[in-house]
């Protein structure tokens, strides 16, 4: 049961330098693996895997139960569109979900949406785990993964 | 979860394949598990090729024990740390075990208040496994603290490390199935 537990986050758009994106992953075995394409001034893209132990699992794991995502639904958020699109794939024990949404440049789009309540939860978790991956990512590599 | 692995006597090229392989499976059982599904993304999916299609990058660094080591350091993960707590009392706090290289205490992007957990890195793993040894369920305001190594030996890491490959898995190899 400890073990059945992923998580995907993308976000990305088609535009002038094609497709550029970001997205990561924890496999319920500890596989981090990060991506993150910015082809702007022909920059490679960065890809990066790394084992995490199960101490950082766990804490992933908090930080996903204390958000209560799973108890959101997707239905009522901004439908993907040019400017970009998210996605949020979380498998929690026997619960799965797959939320897709627009890019949400600030706390204004969150407010004036029809769920407030439920993007709110979005937006801080999507931070929150921007910032973990983030940090792992560049304590491990010594880069600056953004 | 593919627990058969098939004896490579060409290693190298189609490592990959296989790893990826076994990990999609890995991930597709425990999503096979789950029996509540909510969400707009599994009518709407996108092609996931991009982020799949090519190898990553990967630490080929020391090992001890079953931690790995990062490009310039140990790093060890601490979890359960109060939220109001500073970076001076969580260094204070490891500073006896040697010279903290970085430490990263992240805040709660909501409340603005200590998000719980930090990173800290150590020039040598015995000052990282010190530290981890000395301070795993011990008190930091209050607060029970956990320790530990952040980055560990993967699964596949033998399959990297071409010296170890008759030894990886002690039991009967066969081939593993196709993915269909």
């Amino acid at each position: 049961m400890s073990d059945e537990f992923y998580v995907r986050y993308y976000v990305g758009h088609m535009g002038r330098f094609g497709h550029e994106f970001l997205e990561f992953e924890f496999r319920p075995d500890g596989k981090l693996r990060y991506a993150n394409n910015s082809n702007y001034k022909n920059d490679s893209m960065i890809r990066k895997e790394v084992y995490v132990s199960k101490t950082v699992m766990n804490e992933l794991k908090r930080i996903v139960e204390e958000s209560e995502i799973m108890k959101e639904d997707d239905k009522l958020w901004p439908l993907a569109d040019k400017v970009g699109r998210q996605e949020l794939e979380i498998v929690y024990g026997d619960e799965h979900i797959s939320f897709t949404t627009s890019k949400l440049g600030s706390l204004i789009d969150v407010q004036e949406s029809e769920d407030p309540e439920g993007m709110r939860v979005f937006y801080y978790l999507i931070q929150d785990l921007k910032c973990f991956v983030f940090s792992l990512i560049s304590s491990h590599f010594k880069i600056k993964p953004i | 979860m593919a627990d058969t692995y098939e004896l490579d006597l060409e290693p190298g090229a189609d490592d990959f394949a296989e790893d990826e392989m076994m990990l999609d499976d890995d991930t597709t059982k425990i999503k096979s598990h789950a029996t509540k599904r909510k969400g707009r993304g599994f009518n709407d999916h996108e092609d996931r090729d991009e982020f799949t299609k090519e190898k990553f990058d990967t630490v080929e660094a020391d090992t001890a024990g079953n931690a790995q080591k990062s490009v310039e350091g140990w790093v060890i993960i601490v979890t359960g740390i109060h939220k109001e707590a500073s970076e001076d009392v969580v260094e204070e706090k490891f500073a006896d075990f040697g010279d903290i290289q970085n430490i990263t205490l992240n805040v709660d992007r909501r409340t603005g208040y200590i998000k719980g957990y930090a990173l800290l890195e150590f020039k040598s793993y015995q000052e990282a496994k010190e530290a981890i040894d000395e301070c795993d369920n011990t008190e930091l305001l209050g607060q029970t603290i956990h320790c530990d190594f952040a980055f560990v030996k993967g699964n596949d890491s033998s399959i990297k490390s071409r010296g170890s490959r008759q030894s990886r898995r002690g039991r009967d190899r066969s081939k593993s199935p196709r993915r269909r």
